[in-house]
């Protein structure tokens, strides 16, 4: 009798356990591995950004699971957190992945396409506008540039405005790598909503031009230093992206281009996206605050596209006939790399199979990406004391 | 349930519509920033294009 006494006070810590699991505030524990659950889907099912979405997803789960060891003071993901995302080591790092992912031939041959990433900004800073209503100006900055639909320049502006343990940090992150998996379902309907049948079907001839080698390499240098003559906040950011494309078209370190394109960018990507989790503790994430951003993002999202487009047909008022821009293009201009340029690609084709205009979309989707660093380097110009 | 209630009304009670005029001047002065930042970018891309341009 006295064993079994002695098992079962050995096993009260599963009472323990269980008590608090049922205690006030436990539903949302179920409510976040829910939450997990449909992120874990959308990765598998629907394919929408799975090198994120799933390891958010399962990260979720892990992190509130009541008393998770995974988190706290010498929690794995906690201590991943203050190594990588914290200090925006992580994000940065990856930023020299991408850049080393991205071609800017297509923009190189027509610079001139570069001006529709500057209109699509308008989402971040309209945003911002609607969210100082609801927010203090610097958690408003950091909801906005959820607009940059560009994971890292979120982390990095947020981590730098609010600090890495804010309370609204996580809704921002994951209001940003989400929304950026759904762009190929948010932009078409606002697209076909400012624009007319005959407006999508207008043709915009390629021209094939060579851009030499010496100006593919001075570019990204030339890039970090305007940039962060005017933005210096931004240096890290634009400086880490344009770094990765120097390696790629230098042509001599064709072996660190691919490292940095494959496994570097596979490998922090896994560690982003489970560290991010960190931040989605249910006492956290579940509250009116994460649907007003969620909500926001969204918005930012929308009008980032509305401001392409409007940008683009604003052009149009003074171009002549032969020169009109399809003004679906300038939708491309959120850095949503690629998706976004291929959305528009496959909206021109819908409305006229022999209109292809993937070549012209993805120059501006890459303008896009520079544009969304300078943009994030200008809030934090603007609101770091 | 309670407290998300309680943050419901204490955001809408610091709603502050004001705020959305008073930030418009970083929305302004953002744009315009991106656009003479991109117009560099664009112009100084046209003269490497320009002097390195293959004959």
């Amino acid at each position: 009798m006295d064993f079994l006494m002695d098992i079962l006070k050995e096993l009260s810590f599963l009472v323990d356990n269980l008590s608090n699991f049922f205690e006030a505030g436990g539903w949302k524990y179920p409510v976040m591995w829910l939450i997990g659950g449909i992120l874990i889907y959308l990765a598998i099912r629907h394919d929408m950004e799975p090198t994120l979405l799933l390891p958010m997803g399962f990260g979720t789960i892990l992190v509130n699971i009541p008393l998770s060891g995974a988190i706290g003071e010498h929690g794995a993901l906690t201590t991943l957190f203050n190594a990588g995302i914290a200090n925006e080591l992580f994000p940065l790092i990856l930023f020299i992945g991408i850049g080393a992912m991205i071609d800017f031939g297509p923009l190189l041959t027509n610079p001139k396409l570069m001006i529709f990433g500057a209109a699509a900004q308008f989402g971040i800073f309209f945003t911002f506008c609607m969210a100082s209503m609801f927010f203090t100006q610097n958690e408003a900055a950091s909801i906005g540039i959820i607009g940059a639909a560009d994971g890292p320049t979120a982390i990095v502006v947020a981590n730098k405005l609010l600090g890495a343990d804010n309370d609204i940090t996580g809704a921002i992150m994951v209001a940003a790598y989400s929304y950026m998996a759904l762009v190929p379902i948010i932009q078409p309907p606002v697209i076909k909503l400012l624009t007319t049948k005959k407006e999508r079907m207008i043709r915009m001839p390629y021209e094939q031009k060579q851009v030499s080698k010496l100006t593919k390499i001075l570019f990204p240098i030339v890039i970090t230093v305007v940039a962060g003559v005017v933005a210096p906040e931004s240096v890290s950011l634009i400086g880490f992206l344009m770094f990765g494309n120097l390696i790629r078209e230098c042509g001599v370190l064709n072996s660190l281009s691919e490292t940095a394109q494959k496994v570097l960018a596979n490998l922090i990507t896994i560690f982003l996206g489970i560290t991010i989790a960190c931040q989605m503790e249910a006492s956290k994430f579940l509250n009116f605050n994460t649907l007003l951003i969620l909500g926001l993002g969204l918005f930012a999202f929308i009008f980032d596209t509305a401001g392409g487009v409007m940008f683009a047909k604003f052009l149009n008022l003074f171009l002549p006939k032969s020169k009109k821009i399809n003004p679906m293009i300038g939708a491309a201009g959120i850095s949503a790399f690629p998706m976004s340029g291929r959305v528009v690609h496959k909206m021109g084709l819908k409305e006229d199979p022999q209109n292809f205009l993937l070549m012209q979309s993805i120059g501006v989707n890459v303008s896009g990406q520079i544009a969304s660093v300078i943009a994030g380097g200008l809030i934090l110009s603007f609101f770091m004391k | 349930m309670l407290n998300n209630l309680i943050l419901a009304k204490s955001i809408f009670s610091d709603f502050n519509p004001m705020a959305f005029v008073d930030n418009l001047k970083y929305m302004l002065s953002g744009m315009i920033a991106i656009f003479i930042v991109i117009g560099i970018i664009v112009l100084i891309t046209v003269i490497l294009n320009k002097i390195f341009s293959k004959k």
